[in-house]
């Protein structure tokens, strides 16, 4: 089994820029997405990027802690999740009308978008539609760019100033589009991870790094007992 | 080990037991019973540093110790207020009237943590102590109902992103400090900016009350005014720790005025708001909001007596929601909800829950007879001297308040038909209880100097400077 350095080593193909553009592609999902799986998973994966490039930066084992960290949240939103889901969700639900003209991967242009989509799996419409959750993505997305050129974050090459920039405000505007204490979650979340690239850089005092990651155990714990709740009460106006 | 330490020790160790007695009337009791003797604890310990995290000391002060013996005393009262007013039978169905299941070891656990920082003086290990509390609370707030979560999701929401900003000053402020004071001005920028922002979040200043307001309208009236009253008093000792330590953190007299304009927003929206609510509960929201907006303007002025004056108000707001509540609570009892349009006819057969409710609002307003008037008569007078325009507009929006008040009671007074009339009798103990308060308040209101004087004298080592 390799080692912590060795495995570290392994990964040194993938960039900091290719990390950046899968940060883009998680906290978009996160954004977008309605189906719960989807959401965990896109955050789990998150997690692995930002400890992929907190491991060039700070300490290994810190960076380690922090994926840890991330590995535990995603199980505790995950059993949450789980517990209330309302449909059981076959897959054959996203499934396209059978048309033999279409190709392998016509089908899964149509299945993978449907499967983040989470359409007609939710008891209620979300509060904003699709189009317009794309449309504050690209405005996010923008925003994010042009920040991270303008304010640069100490400590931090470029790529990582604007992960940090986008993953905050990609979860703040996943807060503010949403009442769903599970998707609500995913949005703190994204701002958090956000938050932790450049904290665990600058903060040198390891007491409150692991302070910190012991809070964010107990936000998804407090999450996770919100959106059980939720699920086993009847539906809510706002 | 150091006698202070048991401050945030013991209610950490008696949340197991209470745990255990959750569904009884000894858990309410004896939970009652630890915040009591805390509040004794804090009260008789000798001030001094008993420990040192990341280089700055944990311990007892004039300051900690005046607003720990409010947290604690008020904490015993929100404690007993479920036994006294039991089971709020009509609203069973959503869960109201069944929080002490989780509120007394939550409750506790919270008293812990907001004690263990209400003794730190490092702004980071503070907001960790803090966030823990605040996520505690989802539990406490959320109670047994199902029917929403709204409330406890915008309080966790707000409280997790109000720490970072938190983790980011105390970085800068041990930055500032270990480089002996020599930080680049845009250092000390974001440090004020970081600071501010974090308890503009947890104060629930303007545009931030969201989570404030909808606590006080979803949860239980005694978790609610638990939640009210808890949070706001240790983030404003902090920040008054800060102050007094920190005098960077108002860095101009412009800023001061910032700060005093926040305060004087907060305030005319709570004000604004309050005298438009049908409900008690939200109207304890917005009353609360005024409030604090008040006291944050008072820390704006600052000047020698700002922290006596702030903690007097503090003590004020204190009673002044335990007052509501109870009101609320007796109205819970008996009542559907707590709507004007349901209580319609109530204050006549529950008077002195009514009047609890009324007392409660008027502290709130400001109005004379009531022990806020002197101390709000005190802020007016060093507000007027930076602007005149400032007091009137903040008496406008206390007659806001009282005006909400008035209405509630208008509705509660509404004479009803004989057959409508249900003869209630009120608990014995809540009468004891709110009697007690009345006569307090009272007292207070004609001999204000019983409380101004004191809180001055045990606070008067503590000041910091507007530039």
């Amino acid at each position: 089994m390799p080692t912590l350095p060795e495995l570290l080593e392994q990964l040194k193909f993938i960039t900091q820029e290719a990390t950046l553009l899968g940060l883009f592609l998680t906290a978009t999902i996160i954004l977008l997405g309605r189906d719960w799986r989807s959401l965990i998973l896109a955050l789990l994966v998150q997690y692995i990027l930002v400890g992929l490039i907190l491991s060039r930066l700070v300490r290994p084992d810190i960076a380690t802690l922090k994926v840890m960290i991330g590995a535990f949240i995603c199980p505790i939103l995950f059993l949450s999740a789980r517990q209330v889901a309302f449909v059981p969700a076959p897959l054959a639900q996203y499934r396209p009308p059978p048309d033999s003209r279409q190709t392998w991967w016509q089908q899964l242009l149509f299945l993978v978008p449907a499967f983040i989509k989470g359409a007609d799996r939710r008891r209620r419409p979300a509060a904003t539609g699709f189009v317009f959750r794309i449309f504050a993505t690209l405005i996010i997305m923008l925003a994010a760019l042009t920040i991270s050129r303008s304010l640069a974050l100490p400590g931090l090459p470029g790529s990582v100033n604007t992960a940090v920039f986008w993953l905050v405000l990609a979860g703040l505007t996943t807060l503010i589009l949403t009442d769903d204490p599970i998707k609500a979650g995913h949005g703190l979340f994204t701002a958090l991870t956000g938050f932790d690239l450049f904290y665990a850089v600058v903060e040198g005092s390891l007491l409150l790094t692991g302070l910190w990651g012991v809070i964010n155990l107990l936000i998804a714990l407090a999450v996770g007992y919100l959106a059980v709740v939720r699920g086993a009460g009847p539906e809510e106006e706002w | 080990m150091p006698l202070t330490l048991w401050l945030v020790l013991l209610p950490l160790g008696a949340v197991p037991v209470l745990f255990l007695l959750r569904n009884t009337k000894l858990g309410g009791i004896l939970a009652a019973l630890i915040a009591l003797f805390l509040a004794r604890l804090a009260w008789i310990l000798p001030p001094g540093v008993v420990w040192n995290i990341l280089g700055r000391p944990i311990g007892l002060d004039a300051l900690a110790q005046m607003v720990l013996l409010l947290v604690f005393v008020a904490a015993a009262v929100f404690f007993l207020l479920p036994l006294l007013c039991p089971p709020y039978g009509r609203s069973l169905l959503n869960g109201v009237g069944q929080e002490r299941r989780v509120f007394y070891p939550a409750g506790m656990a919270i008293l812990g943590l907001l004690a263990a920082a209400g003794l730190s003086r490092h702004l980071g290990i503070t907001a960790i102590f803090i966030g823990a509390a605040a996520i505690f609370t989802v539990f406490v707030i959320q109670g047994q109902r199902l029917d929403s979560t709204r409330a406890a999701l915008r309080f966790l929401l707000l409280m997790s992103l109000a720490m970072p900003l938190f983790l980011l000053a105390a970085w800068r402020i041990d930055q500032y400090q270990l480089s002996g004071g020599q930080l680049l001005p845009v250092h000390i920028t974001q440090i004020v900016f970081f600071v501010w922002g974090g308890f503009a979040v947890v104060m629930a200043i303007v545009p931030f009350h969201g989570g404030l307001i909808a606590v006080a309208s979803e949860s239980a009236p005694a978790t609610a005014a638990f939640v009210l009253v808890l949070f706001p008093l240790v983030a404003l000792s902090t920040l008054l720790h800060l102050l007094a330590e920190l005098p960077l953190l108002i860095p101009s007299p412009e800023f001061a005025g910032v700060v005093i304009a926040a305060g004087l927003i907060t305030a005319v929206v709570g004000g604004g708001l309050a005298a438009v609510q049908r409900s008690f509960s939200q109207l304890m929201g917005y009353s609360a909001l005024y409030y604090l907006g008040v006291i944050l303007i008072a820390v704006g002025v600052g000047g020698q007596s700002a922290v006596g004056l702030v903690m007097v108000m503090l003590a004020i707001y204190v009673l002044a929601i335990i007052l509501v509540a109870s009101g609320v609570s007796a109205i819970r009892m008996y009542g559907p909800d707590d709507g004007f349009d349901q209580i319609r006819g109530l204050g006549r057969q529950i008077p002195v829950g009514t009047m609890a409710l009324g007392m409660g609002g008027m502290m709130f307003a400001g109005m004379p007879l009531t022990p806020s008037f002197a101390a709000n008569w005190q802020l007016f007078h060093s507000l007027a001297a930076a602007n005149q325009t400032a007091p009137l507009i903040l008496a406008l929006a206390g007659l806001g308040v009282a005006l909400g008040y008035l209405r509630g009671l208008r509705h509660a007074l509404t004479p009803i038909s004989e057959k409508d009339y249900l003869r209630f009798t009120e608990p014995p103990a809540l009468l004891s209880l709110i009697g007690f308060l009345a006569m307090l308040v009272l007292a207070l209101g004609i001999f204000p100097g019983l409380l101004i004087e004191p809180i001055q004298q045990m606070v008067s080592g503590v000041a910091f400077p507007i530039p």
